[in-house]
């Protein structure tokens, strides 16, 4: 970022508006779930003490209302990118720290045990940081995107009407893909595998960037970075090279091709790219991102090709850029819109 | 100030600026102490996250100590809920209007106008862009925090988590980062 930064201590607000500050700082300690009816009691009384105190607790609160208006500004992914980044950079900060820390300690711990004679194995892994433990539950709702980060500093990116839980236990870390798609961006841990399930199949990586989509019966699996490892419930196993996409279609087998990998994560940056596909594909993915569905006046419609990029967003005017490239007409249809030959 | 309409007139005025308040009955606190398991369920229920909850929760206890000077325990209970109920109301309401448009004027829970006029809109969006550079230029921690909260729509306790920090220290940025946009806002909210 080439912005300075805000010194915030030399606008801390309690030289200049000290009943602005305290307002702040009483109104954010009442949004936490573990503030006391003690505090709750008290702030009440704070604010009816003076037409100043509300006015300010109130000006605290409309700020807050206002900033929330955040989630929906086109710049709300940036922001957000930026955030897990810093996120992710103090836990490599935190987990360098730890490991010097470790081979330190390891050191004189060697020193010591060389001095007394023996050496005892599986001291360096005794020595080793518990593995964080968690459960996550993430969703989306049709339309929406979301950057999720797990526990051991792995990112989730789902797409629209996605549904992702994981549970990271000393053993591994064992997400499900329920329905949707996600694009993970693996913390390397060699002690614990990342294993994605997808239906009865599982995909497992070590420290790699691998999306998944779990749509209908299929699944899809996209290699971007690293190695993973498909498994399917019938026993048949492929590693995935970067750039290779597996199919995984209910009748069984593992049908691999290569892809251009900036299509095929470029939703995860706001895009719908499709180059030279029939329309009832193009409709059908524009679709798990609508609210309004596009339908086809007339089946055979759904062979015309098409190319381009789409932003995504609203099916009406995905539909009217789609009537602009081929030669149909937006018409409604019911709750839907309808595209017609013109 | 508010659109929620109070079910009784308030006998007791609330004290004017600068004049010191009498202090209030201990009682109140206890009051406060017996119901607030149940008004959070009850609000927690009812909205999306726990920080609205939370938020309403306050709104409740700031109203109904204006009357707590008339009213016995039990009618101070209805009075309670009765708040509650309206302030519901209101939130959604206003969140309604929300999704007739994502650029909400500042003042969106006291709006009362159905509809927020051209200019709300502008000052609405304005202000976003305000708030949206001060966070660029926050420090990168209080920065994230910030986001994370408003964004995602994280609780306190998840991003504490996620950031690997106190909740208490969560709470130190988010005051942060509101009083370096109230700065950058300016006095103009300001009577």
């Amino acid at each position: 970022m080439t912005h300075h930064e805000l010194d915030t201590a030399a606008l801390d607000p309690h030289e200049t508006h000290p009943i602005a500050a305290e307002a702040e700082r009483r109104f954010v300690r009442c949004l936490s779930p573990d503030c006391s009816a003690e505090e709750h009691a008290d702030t009440a009384q704070w604010r009816l003490a003076s037409a100043a105190h509300e006015a300010a607790y109130q000006q605290a609160r409309a700020l807050w209302r206002a900033s929330r208006a955040l989630a929906s500004d086109p710049d709300a992914m940036m922001l957000r990118k930026g955030a897990e980044a810093h996120v992710r950079r103090l836990r490599g900060e935190g987990r360098a720290r730890s490991r010097r820390l470790r081979q330190a300690l390891a050191a004189s711990v060697a020193a010591v045990a060389l001095a007394w004679g023996g050496w005892q194995g599986g001291l360096f892994d005794a020595l080793r940081p518990p593995p964080v433990m968690a459960d996550h539950q993430f969703e989306t709702a049709v339309g929406e995107q979301r950057v999720a980060a797990l526990a051991d500093g792995s990112e989730v990116v789902l797409n629209t009407g996605t549904a992702v839980e994981a549970h990271l236990d000393r053993q591994q870390r064992a997400v499900t893909l329920h329905s949707g798609e996600a694009l993970f961006d693996v913390a390397h841990d060699r002690r614990r595998p990342f294993v994605v399930a997808v239906g009865e199949d599982t995909v497992t990586a070590l420290g790699t960037r691998f999306q998944v989509r779990h749509t209908g019966d299929d699944a899809v699996v996209t290699l971007f970075e690293g190695k993973v490892r498909i498994a399917r419930a019938d026993g048949r196993a492929r590693d995935l090279a970067p750039g290779e996409q597996a199919r995984l279609a209910a009748a069984g087998g593992i049908e691999v091709i290569r892809i251009r990998a900036e299509d095929a994560d470029a939703w995860s940056r706001g895009w719908l790219v499709f180059r030279d596909e029939p329309l009832s594909e193009v409709v059908a993915e524009v679709n798990r991102y609508a609210t309004t569905p596009i339908n086809l006046a007339d089946p055979a419609l759904g062979n015309l090709r098409l190319s381009g990029n789409f932003r995504v967003g609203d099916s009406t005017s995905m539909a009217s850029a789609m009537a602009a490239l081929l030669p149909l007409r937006v018409t409604t249809q019911g709750e839907g819109l309808a595209l017609a030959a013109r | 100030m508010a659109c929620v309409e109070e079910p009784v007139k308030p006998a007791v005025q609330a004290p004017a600026a600068g004049v010191a308040p009498e202090a209030p009955p201990p009682s109140f606190a206890a009051f406060v102490q017996q119901h607030h398991g149940d008004l959070i369920r009850f609000l927690r229920s009812r909205l999306p996250n726990e920080d609205d909850a939370q938020d309403l929760a306050q709104e409740c206890y700031a109203r109904l100590l204006r009357y707590q000077h008339d009213h016995d325990t039990t009618s101070l209970q209805f009075l309670l809920f009765r708040i509650a109920r309206n302030l519901l109301t209101d939130a959604w309401r206003s969140r309604k209007a929300q999704h007739q448009d994502t650029h909400v004027p500042v003042d969106d829970v006291e709006l009362e106008a159905p509809q927020p006029t051209q200019l709300d809109r502008i000052h609405g969006e304005q202000q976003i862009n305000v708030i949206k550079n001060v966070i660029r230029r926050l420090p990168p921690r209080c920065q994230a925090v910030f986001v994370f909260s408003r964004i995602d729509g994280l609780s306190h306790n998840e991003i504490a988590r996620r950031c690997g920090i106190s909740t208490r220290a969560v709470e130190k940025h988010i005051t942060k980062a509101l009083a370096a946009c109230r700065a950058a806002l300016g006095e103009d909210d300001r009577p």
